[in-house]
């Protein structure tokens, strides 16, 4: 929880990560670029006191996200949402073993999506369902761009998506993040292409389609199909920390937002460890359409936006509990 | 002769497709190299990205326009490109410099690189088009007025020096509009869509607003890049703003860098 000007904010992490992309773990170069990259990103978009030496960025440990996001961050709950990467790393990119523990140790507090891959056929659905014997899951993460032995990617149109679309659904998974952005070994699909959410989306109404990173060098694309289809969401990790370094740019990706989608359908994520939450969600509540672009768009921001935004769409997405007393808990139905 | 910079102005002329501007202000070149006999030197062109996985599509297309470009100074089949630090760059730089085509060193490539490259000229041809649009807003003449202009009406208040009108914007949306084979007569519709067709008036709003969230994409790629660059090659010449005209030394690229 977050108070800001007497009233507090209701705060969900949509997404985060625990990884180890340290040289150790690296298998290849591949690894190595994977990690950099990120790096890269931190520092390039970080404030100045935010930034972390590369091996305390390269390793994450499962002390770091309780204290980063959790305690300093003032995050009531945060989902990891996972990233593989076998081909990279000796024990992939994600910690799994550790996330799993994580969302043990603190329950309600910690979520830990899922990941699948159409491309592993009947035993990937075979663990899947295995999985969830074994826990609850309410979302899944997927990398449609990735390479994988022959193949360049998939689209979540073809069909051996859709078995596994239709598994999740009945298995309870009704959160499907999609990675749309800088892409593992992208060759000619192109990597941020949203057109086949538009599909799926339609097809499977009871699902809800957040796609990450707001498909940010598509953004067109992106608000197009969202406009068309009720149940896709914006996931605004990598794009939120504009605010720091770009504000007017930022005003305009939200003032884009806001009138596509609306403020219901937009979910905050900080993608954690790439930058810690704090500082985005104090610059995010401090922060408003520059007044000169207002006109444009014919609206700023209310608390009640920025307080659905922070925390109460994916509370409502992943059926957490709202506290009465925080900024649009009467909408959010609250539990006390 | 041939010199360095003499291909660093023909490299000017080559635009990132997915950001509209030059991949000299992306920070793109490392270096321009003129080696061999005088009467028969070659370029050898550096270049270098913001990530190790820059896709191989985008990344051959700019680098195949580099080539092209830098041949306009040296001749044909007398450049070499030296593209560092991604996934792909052996494969890109030998096809590019046999001249081999994508498709020849990516068998599976599922969409060839002129399907690729239309249909990011159409982006850039709105994007361009609404950035026109703005200037007439800027000079009170924006509105519904905008469906009634004609090419003619655009090209006069883009001249004029009373308005303050940014003539460079019209010049650069006329030179895609004649790429794309748009009608760029004096009658011709100014606004029209990416396929050449009038805008009727009631989407007036839906294409201008369509035009600027393009323009919003563009823009968040280049910064982007622009960032990760200077990261990752803090040495490059204030990566993104200023031109490299002579070598950059590589012994001072490490911070970043992947072997």
């Amino acid at each position: 929880m977050i108070t800001k000007d007497g009233k507090q904010y209701f705060i969900v992490d949509g997404h985060i990560h625990i990884w180890d992309g340290s040289e150790a773990n690296c298998k290849n170069d591949w690894g190595r670029g994977w990690t950099q990259c990120f790096f890269d990103y931190h520092n390039g978009l970080s404030p100045e006191e935010e930034k972390w030496p590369k091996d305390r960025f390269a390793k994450i440990e499962k002390e770091h996200v309780l204290k980063d996001v959790l305690e300093d961050g003032g995050v009531d709950v945060a989902i990891f949402q996972p990233t593989v990467l076998s081909e990279f790393y000796h024990t992939g990119f994600r910690r799994h073993k550790e996330g799993l523990e994580l969302e043990a140790e603190n329950p309600g507090r910690l979520i830990c999506n899922t990941a699948w891959d159409p491309r592993h056929g009947d035993k990937g659905l075979e663990d899947l369902e295995r999985e969830c014997s074994e826990r609850k899951i309410q979302g899944v993460k997927l990398y449609t761009a990735e390479w994988q032995m022959e193949s360049r990617g998939y689209s979540l149109a073809d069909a051996a998506s859709y078995r596994y679309l239709e598994k999740s659904e009945e298995l309870g998974i009704k959160n499907v993040h999609i990675h749309k952005g800088p892409t593992v070994w992208p060759l000619d699909r192109d990597s941020f292409d949203v057109h086949d959410v538009d599909h799926v989306a339609t097809d499977f109404p009871n699902l809800n389609f957040i796609v990450e990173h707001i498909g940010l060098p598509r953004l067109e694309d992106f608000c197009w199909i969202a406009t068309q289809e009720s149940n896709v969401y914006a996931g605004m990790a990598v794009a939120m920390p504009f605010i720091h370094s770009r504000p007017r740019y930022f005003g305009q990706i939200m003032g884009e937002l806001l009138y596509w989608l609306g403020e219901d359908k937009i979910l905050f994520g900080s993608d954690y460890a790439i930058w810690t939450p704090r500082w985005l969600i104090d610059k995010f509540l401090d922060f408003d359409i520059p007044a000169d672009m207002q006109p444009e768009y014919g609206f700023g921001i209310s608390d009640v936006a920025k307080a659905k935004v922070l925390g109460l769409n994916a509370a409502r997405l992943y059926d957490i509990p709202v506290p009465a007393g925080v900024v649009g808990s009467e909408m959010a139905g609250a539990s006390a | 002769m041939p010199t360095a910079d003499l291909v660093l102005a023909e490299l000017e002329h080559v635009y990132d497709p997915e950001v509209d501007e030059p991949v000299t202000e992306m920070g793109f070149i490392r270096e321009v190299e003129i080696v061999g006999k005088e009467g028969v030197e070659s370029a050898v062109v550096h270049m270098q990205l913001p990530q190790y996985f820059c896709a191989p599509n985008f990344t051959y297309l700019m680098v195949d326009d580099v080539r092209r470009a830098a041949e306009k100074v040296v001749g044909a089949g007398n450049v070499q490109i030296s593209l560092v630090g991604h996934f792909e760059a052996d494969k890109i730089n030998g096809s590019v410099t046999e001249g081999s085509s994508f498709t020849d060193i990516f068998s599976d490539a599922a969409e060839d690189l002129d399907a690729l490259r239309d249909r990011f000229a159409r982006k850039t041809f709105l994007i361009r088009q609404e950035r026109v649009c703005k200037e007439l807003e800027k000079a009170g003449l924006g509105g519904e007025r905008i469906l009634s202009w004609t090419m003619a009406d655009v090209a006069e208040l883009a001249a004029s020096t009373e308005l303050g009108f940014d003539g460079d914007l019209f010049t650069k949306y006329l030179s895609t509009r004649n790429e794309l084979g748009i009608d760029t007569s004096q009658e011709a519709p100014f606004l029209v869509a990416a396929d050449g067709r009038p805008v009727e008036s009631d989407k007036l709003r839906l294409h201008r607003r369509s035009a600027s969230v393009m323009a919003i994409s563009f823009e968040g790629n280049g910064m982007m890049c622009k960032t990760l660059i200077a990261e990752r090659y803090p040495q490059t010449p204030g990566a993104g703003s200023t031109t490299p005209s002579h070598p950059i030394p590589s012994a001072g690229i490490t911070r970043g860098e992947v072997a």
